[in-house]
């Protein structure tokens, strides 16, 4: 089958360490991607966001001052088109409450560190095959949480006048695997009940 | 686009944005295409002898802090750390990664600060810079598991005795 023509595509690289940000650009690069910019932290990332919009963005979530969370926050409220942009969150903080936080913040994607080419290339696949309607709502900006491909027949509604929104259910310290952190990104209400192992 | 507005006046608008990068990547496989990871090795081998070096820095300034640094160190032994975590097993230094992670774990545990927690960590720190040397001299070897089951049980005796 045909590649994705990636040397199309621009992709901004948001991590303070030099080194991360050395081993996704050479993932990027073997992907095919040949326009890559990077930024040390939130606030140049977000001048070089206004200044010439990527097709997508990789936010580390351990940054100072400004962390990948209000980094992905901020991104979602500026005005145009920008605020559209796909956000996968590459981190090693994987702990369910981590993952919600990050889906909250309106991330598409969570990868885990270390990454590998086959779960980069995965999410890259989510973001460009199965794009999110986007929610605009008081209290979030961000892609529609709502099971991918379920309609709202006979489900919970997550609405301002839900009583109790519902948030997935599961163990709270363990880091959880690129698999049940992909489930609970597309809007699961409980973690697989036998998880693949990270690295699928 | 459509705009919805709830019963207590809370407006809800779902925009479905424009797919920009579908238009101009266009189709193509849903599988990883097979020559990209050893493409990826070759990139990040081309590298990895000064991360190499970078790595040597980090297990420097982890046994500094380690050995004089007392709790007040702890938040920056975590911070490096958390880095090597993320970083070595992608050059080729697996072993000192996985005990990055455990330290990682034991810290955010609370480890540091019960009986015994500040040499668990400076177990951690001498582990990894004897990894790291084993590894410069004859590669990431397999024969490292032992250490890090080592490593394993001293945690357990600190965060849980009764069990250890």
């Amino acid at each position: 089958m045909k590649a994705y023509a990636f040397d199309r595509a621009s992709v901004l690289l948001v991590d303070d360490s030099v080194w991360m940000r050395v081993i996704l650009r050479q993932m990027l690069k073997s992907l095919g991607f040949s326009r890559i910019q990077e930024a040390e932290g939130g606030d140049a990332a977000l001048a070089l966001i206004g200044s010439a919009p990527p097709d997508i963005v990789l936010v580390d979530w351990d940054m100072k001052p400004m962390d990948g969370l209000e980094l992905t926050r901020r991104i979602r409220r500026l005005p145009g088109e920008a605020r559209y942009v796909p956000v996968i969150m590459v981190s090693a903080y994987s702990t369910l409450g981590n993952v919600l936080a990050a889906r909250n913040a309106g991330v598409n994607e969570f990868l885990v560190k270390p990454a590998s080419p086959q779960t980069m290339y995965h999410h890259l696949v989510s973001v460009i095959e199965r794009p999110r309607l986007f929610i605009e709502a008081p209290g979030y900006r961000g892609p529609d949480r709502r099971r991918r491909g379920a309609s709202d027949e006979g489900t919970p509604r997550r609405r301002s006048t839900d009583h109790q929104p519902q948030q997935p259910q599961g163990p709270a310290d363990r880091p959880l695997s690129q698999s049940e952190i992909t489930a609970i990104m597309g809007g699961a209400t409980a973690l697989p009940v036998q998880p693949m192992e990270a690295g699928e | 686009m459509s705009a919805h507005t709830a019963p207590d006046g809370t407006s809800v608008r779902i925009v479905q944005p424009p797919n920009r990068l579908k238009g101009k990547v266009g189709r193509g496989s849903p599988t990883l295409p097979p020559t990209v990871p050893p493409t990826f090795r070759a990139l990040v081998h081309a590298s990895a002898a000064a991360y190499s070096r970078h790595l040597d820095d980090q297990l420097h300034a982890l046994r500094a802090l380690a050995t004089g640094g007392g709790m007040a160190a702890v938040e920056t032994i975590f911070t490096i750390a958390h880095q090597i975590r993320g970083e070595a097993r992608t050059f080729g230094f697996g072993n000192v990664g996985s005990t990055a992670e455990s330290l990682c774990a034991f810290i955010e545990a609370g480890g540091p600060g019960r009986t015994r927690g500040g040499a668990v960590v400076t177990l951690h720190v001498e582990t990894m810079v004897t990894l790291k040397a084993a590894c410069d001299a004859r590669g990431e070897a397999a024969g490292a598991q032992p250490l890090l089951d080592g490593l394993a049980r001293a945690v357990r005796h600190v965060l849980s005795p009764e069990r250890a």
